[in-house]
């Protein structure tokens, strides 16, 4: 619902980015750890940043094929990530002492490939890889 | 009997002989080109006003465009 509103179009992200760009340095300013960390957390935004500068057309650009088979492809990442999530709760039913950091690693960076792979075939599936503002529909 | 049945075009054909050019005939049509591309290549089956609006944009039938492909 927020993305009906909210467009990640290449102006929009570029801007986030330069902001986004500065925080760490405030905060390392700080707190060093804590610097460090959104420092880690930035460099995960900018490879999420370069894929929405892919992003596809705003909702309310799409044509009927187009919202097909976004729709379709939205059903199987939300299919794929929930089945994910049950990955660390196997795990903590074993081993409860297991660290949030070990979790992470297990669940979180299969998600964000599944993500990035099922975008990348989404955006296959919709012939183009690159929005530009002047496409028609 | 299991069958399966796709929809044959010559929107292809319609259009260059009409001397559109996919572009155009897409924002003709309200769609992007890449949509039209894949009606014209079957790989999409456009809806009844989408088939319709064609029709009337290449002042043709329905039926002279899209027919059904049963094999």
């Amino acid at each position: 619902m927020l993305f009906k509103f909210i467009h990640p179009t290449p102006k929009s992200m570029i801007i986030a980015f330069f902001i986004a760009q500065l925080f760490p340095l405030l905060v390392l300013g700080l707190n060093q750890k804590l610097g460090y960390f959104i420092g880690w957390l930035q460099f995960e935004l900018v490879i999420l940043g370069a894929l929405c500068l892919w992003e596809v057309k705003p909702t309310t650009e799409l044509d009927e094929r187009e919202t097909e088979i976004m729709l379709r492809w939205k059903g199987r990442m939300l299919e794929v990530v929930s089945s994910l999530v049950i990955i660390p709760i196997i795990i903590l039913s074993f081993k409860p002492e297991i660290s949030g950091w070990t979790l992470f690693i297990l669940t979180g960076v299969p998600m964000y490939v599944a993500f990035i792979v099922c975008t990348l075939l989404l955006k296959k599936e919709l012939g183009y890889f690159f929005y530009t503002v002047n496409e028609n529909g | 009997m299991l069958y399966t049945v796709n929809i044959k075009t010559n929107l292809k054909d319609l259009r260059v002989k009409s001397e559109i050019n996919q572009s155009e005939f897409a924002r003709l049509c309200g769609v992007s080109r890449q949509t039209i591309h894949a009606i014209e290549t079957s790989k999409y089956t456009p809806s009844v006003e989408l088939a319709l609006r064609i029709a009337v944009i290449l002042n043709l039938a329905v039926e002279e465009i899209f027919s059904l492909n049963e094999v």
